[in-house]
């Protein structure tokens, strides 16, 4: 008992104290520093940010990727959320609608916003014409290939497709290369498993059958002619055997890291995440095992796809938006960091086009290619509250579409699920 | 012993935490559960309004919901009927007069603690169809050729979440069996044996009606918690393929947590607590004989 | 018992049959019991092998029990500063709705079991049916009364989440226990001039410690598997427990590393396997005695 009183005495003399010494705080939450290869990134960002605002104590709150959403919402509605939110742009819109997020047109100027492209600024812009949150770790998504895979059945490695039915062409061909010993080789390491994601990952097909998932007066519509043109392709390929069963992320990248898929769609962390898996047997250069291409265009000859970025924002609940948009600034434009995150994690690390072009980036050929989509990528293909919700509708339909189901009637069905699930 | 009169304080001060805890924490939550599902409640709105019988109309015109419904009683009651036919084995061959019984008990009770979470992580590797191992075993005794994509077809998933329910199930029936074979006095068992009944007449004339209400219990206990269970169907298959292992559980957790459509969920849960009491009902008039 | 009476008895040929035949069925058993056993064991068998195995040799076909190579480099990578976090909260939740579902659930059981009134068997059955009541349905309410409170995303959410669900369980098991325990002691205690209190206090508890050990062994089970509280009622790493932790965190970084998930399923699973082998016995007295009467 004794013990007990003297332990609660310390207890509230060290809240005590450390409730007299207040310093101003920024809290920001995301998943920074759950990598441990970006810790010194984040920890770097700490102290440039403190040095600049002297009295600042910067605090970091490490929330995991997965379902951060989930904890932002929850945060945001236990009215406990922190000043800068870490995000994906998929969450921003759902972020908006309860009010979560600060608009931050006013916090920048116009100088600052011009240096970044109009399609990352375009998708995180709402109805009131608003910016809620800004592009930070900009992720268009090309192609991938396997060059060595393409060789062996008979492709030039240095002559990706251009179109469509040349990689189908070129899935088909390696599809049919004899097993190795660990097992079966497959043309396209696709994600079919039962998350929302697995339907936007197959966003890029739509757009490059000259679709969309969204209709002129802006509502949701997946049964399209182009969709279905989009979804046909992908159940040849599925149907054929050239595509895994059910993979997830995690195991489709598994699947081209040990070398054994043709294709692959990842954005500019690709590179890093293959070296790790393959504990740097495979080398991603335009002579080496992988190399990038941009996915093919459509018939009329317009190029999109969509991207997988992070992007920063600032909450409604915070105290001093300002103070928080100045960090923003800092992660953003300033060299010496956007450099460092870089180098570690082999990521486009900045939006700014300016800062693109030169230092290590401006000279990576890999980080070039990606730059130049930077201006054609969607970040955000519905713009709605529910996006997740939307594309988990689409889940069980897209998958009896590659298990050979009808397209036109399983879209349709989606469709359907989708209304009701807007109409509450 | 003590009577209420006599002892006021203390009886309501021995009932008075519970009071607390199970009212604020099981009763109210329920009750205003109910409630909840007549409105449009969500964390996302500001004000709740009262919508009527709105959230069952739209749960009952859903297609998914009653496919969802009826993933959930074939993947409950296989998984019942498998741990509870398997639990008694168990515990009848224990119970045949072999030696290390305990030893035996211990083996398998272990089973009964190894974490959902961890089950979910390792049905994943046991079913994978590239290198898991029933795969493997099901190809080197010939039964199936190349790979069986067990979490990938609507057929086979939701078999994958049975194994999962009825492997971790197996162990409780047993203890429970196990005890009560136990408690049946040996001089019953033994007459039959010198009136020259067989093993399996002993075992469906005197032992089984003997075990029944308790086997019968364990198994709706069982059940119950098959219907809670909710860690293999979100993390393992996520509910696909196709919608193949949605259980109820799945989709109401859903329907308020990531949809934050409340009024939506209570509605789900509401059905789904009417469902068993039903239930419950039924199985208290079929399944047990009344003490006689 | 009944087999060396069997034994002790032959005086008829058709006894002798009988004995020879029973023993070769009792050999048949013991086959049959090993082998249902073994299988019951396989997947924790598979997954202890395939967690000392370096990641190249898990896929090797075909696969073996007994990896060529013995690492403990899965484990060895699982030791970090997250997982240990976890598992700390992990603990101290689990110890916490324990202690207090036992506590609280063995001041209700001895009430219904002491009192004579009406409302008891009410209650218990109330009890019995609230296992049945959907979690996520509570969860709703919950959630809003934490918001209230100001409880999201601290220890004490948990813990009252957990005991909520747990504590039916912990009712039932101790009242049936203190049915069977015998009055006098108490009343001679009471007459002797101690307060009900008292006699609850140092007599009764100390006298119920096996069903008191099974209640909070089951709690804590209960509590250490626990995955949609921990999803829904924390929102950051220093507060989320072990299940939802591994979900959020651990799930999406393996990329197929199957046997560093392995160790980190053999790292769950171990207090709980621990603490269960010890106290098995008390638990199954504990669990049995209720079941077996009611």
């Amino acid at each position: 008992m004794k013990h007990l009183k003297t332990s609660l005495t310390a207890l509230a003399i060290g809240m005590a104290a450390t409730g007299g010494a207040q310093a101003e705080e920024l809290v920001y939450s995301g998943w920074l520093g759950t990598y441990s290869y970006l810790e010194p990134v984040a920890g770097e960002m700490e102290k440039k940010f403190e040095e600049q605002h002297p009295g600042v104590d910067f605090i970091r709150q490490d929330v995991p990727f997965e379902k951060a959403l989930d904890q932002a919402t929850v945060a945001h509605l236990g009215g406990n959320a922190s000043d800068l939110i870490h995000l994906i742009p998929g969450w921003v819109p759902a972020m908006e609608a309860i009010g979560g997020l600060a608009p931050l047109d006013d916090l920048f100027t116009e100088d600052e916003l011009a240096q970044i492209p109009d399609a990352a600024l375009d998708a995180l812009r709402f109805d009131d014409g608003k910016l809620y949150a800004l592009p930070w770790v900009p992720g268009p998504v090309m192609m991938l290939y396997n060059r060595n895979l393409l060789e062996q059945a008979g492709f030039d490695p240095d002559q990706p497709p251009t179109t469509w039915d040349g990689l189908k062409e070129m899935i088909m061909g390696i599809c049919a290369l004899p097993a190795g010993d660990d097992g079966k080789i497959y043309g396209l390491a696709l994600r079919s498993w039962s998350n929302p994601n697995a339907v936007q990952w197959s966003i890029p097909w739509i757009y490059g059958f000259g679709g969309d998932v969204v209709d002129d007066e802006g509502n949701v519509a997946f049964n399209t002619p182009e969709t279905v043109a989009a979804y046909s392709w992908l159940q040849d390929i599925s149907e054929a055997g050239c595509a895994p069963d059910g993979f997830s992320v995690g195991e489709t990248r598994n699947l081209m890291a040990a070398g054994k898929a043709g294709f692959i769609l990842e954005g500019p962390w690709g590179r890093g995440l293959f070296n790790n898996l393959s504990e740097n047997t495979i080398k991603t250069a335009p002579d080496g095992d992988i190399w990038v291409a941009p996915l093919p265009n459509a018939p009329d000859g317009s190029h999109r796809t969509i991207g997988n970025s992070h992007v920063i924002a600032v909450s409604s609940a915070a105290e001093d938006k300002q103070l928080a948009a100045d960090f923003i600034k800092l992660i953003l434009f300033d060299q010496g960091i956007t450099d460092m995150y870089y180098e570690r994690s082999d990521q486009v690390s900045t939006p700014s086009a300016d800062l693109l072009s030169k230092g290590p980036m401006g000279a990576d050929a890999f980080t070039q290619a990606f730059v130049k989509e930077l201006e054609v990528y969607n970040e955000l293909p519905i713009k709605h509250p529910k996006f997740y919700a939307i594309l988990d509708k689409v889940v069980p339909e897209y998958q009896r579409i590659l298990k050979g189901g009808d397209i036109e009637s399983s879209l349709a069905a989606a469709d359907k699920q989708i209304q009701r699930l807007l109409a509450r | 012993m003590y009577s209420i009169k006599r002892h006021p304080y203390f009886f309501m001060s021995l009932f008075a935490p519970a009071l607390f805890l199970v009212g604020g924490l099981l009763l109210y939550p329920i009750v205003n559960g109910i409630w909840l599902s007549f409105t449009n409640a969500s964390p996302l709105r500001p004000t709740t309004d009262f919508v009527g019988l709105g959230n069952y109309v739209y749960l009952f015109e859903d297609p998914q919901f009653w496919d969802v419904l009826g993933n959930t009683v074939f993947i409950c009651s296989v998984s019942t009927i498998f741990c509870t036919v398997l639990g008694l084995i168990v515990a009848l061959l224990l119970d045949s007069g072999i030696r290390f019984v305990g030893f035996f008990r211990a083996a398998v009770f272990q089973v009964w603690v190894v974490p959902w979470i961890v089950i979910a992580i390792l049905w994943g590797w046991l079913f994978n169809d590239e290198w898991g191992i029933v795969n493997h075993f099901l190809r080197s005794i010939g039964v199936v050729e190349g790979q069986m994509a067990w979490l990938f077809e609507t057929e086979l998933a939701p078999w994958v979440v049975i194994f999962a329910y009825s492997w971790r199930a197996v162990p409780f029936v047993m203890v429970i069996a196990l005890a009560a074979l136990q408690g049946i006095p040996k001089e019953i068992q033994e007459a039959a044996e010198i009136d020259g009944a067989g093993y399996f007449n002993r075992l469906r004339h005197i032992l089984l009606p003997l075990l029944q209400n308790i086997v019968m219990t364990a198994a709706l206990l069982e059940a119950v918690r098959f219907l809670q269970e909710v860690t293999i169907p979100l993390v393992l298959t996520q509910g696909g393929p196709i919608g193949a292992t949605n259980v109820l559980s799945l989709f109401t957790y859903k329907a308020a947590f990531t949809e934050w459509d409340f009024g939506l969920a209570a509605a789900a849960g509401t059905f789904w607590l009417v469902f068993v009491i039903i239930f419950a009902g039924i199985y208290n008039r079929v399944a047990l004989r009344k003490s006689a | 018992m009944t087999q060396s009476l069997t034994m002790s008895r032959r005086a008829s040929p058709s006894r002798i049959s009988r004995t020879l035949r029973r023993r070769a069925n009792l050999g048949m058993i013991y086959v049959c019991v090993t082998a249902l056993v073994m299988v019951m064991l396989i997947p924790v068998g598979w997954m202890l092998s395939t967690s000392f195995k370096p990641l190249k040799d898990v896929f090797q076909i075909p696969p073996r029990w007994i990896p060529e190579v013995i690492t403990f480099q899965n484990y060895a990578a699982q030791f970090n500063e997250v997982l240990g976090t976890l598992t700390l909260n992990s603990l101290i939740v689990a110890v916490c709705a324990a202690a207090l579902s036992t506590f609280v659930g063995a001041m209700t059981a001895y009430g219904i079991s002491r009192f004579r009134f009406r409302g008891g068997p009410v209650l218990m059955l109330f009890f019995m049916g609230s296992l049945a009541f959907p979690v996520p349905l509570i969860m709703i309410s919950l959630y809003g009364l934490f918001v209230k409170l100001g409880l999201l995303n601290t220890y004490a959410a948990l813990v009252l989440g957990h005991t909520a669900i747990t504590i039916p369980v912990s009712i039932w098991l101790l009242k049936n226990f203190f049915d069977q325990l015998p009055r006098e002691v108490e009343e001679a205690a009471y007459v002797d001039g101690a307060t009900p209190l008292k006699v609850f206090v140092f007599i009764v508890l100390p006298m119920a410690r096996p069903a008191l050990a099974a209640s909070a062994i089951f709690v804590f089970v209960v509590s250490w598997n626990e995955l949609l509280f921990g999803l829904t009622f924390t929102s950051t790493t220093d507060m989320r427990p072990l299940p939802a932790g591994i979900t959020l965190i651990f799930l999406q970084e393996f990329e197929g590393a199957w046997s560093e998930m392995m160790a980190l399923a053999v790292i769950v699973s171990v207090p709980v396997l621990v603490l269960f082998f010890f106290f098995q016995k008390t638990f199954l007295r504990g669990v049995t005695a209720g079941a077996v009467k009611g």
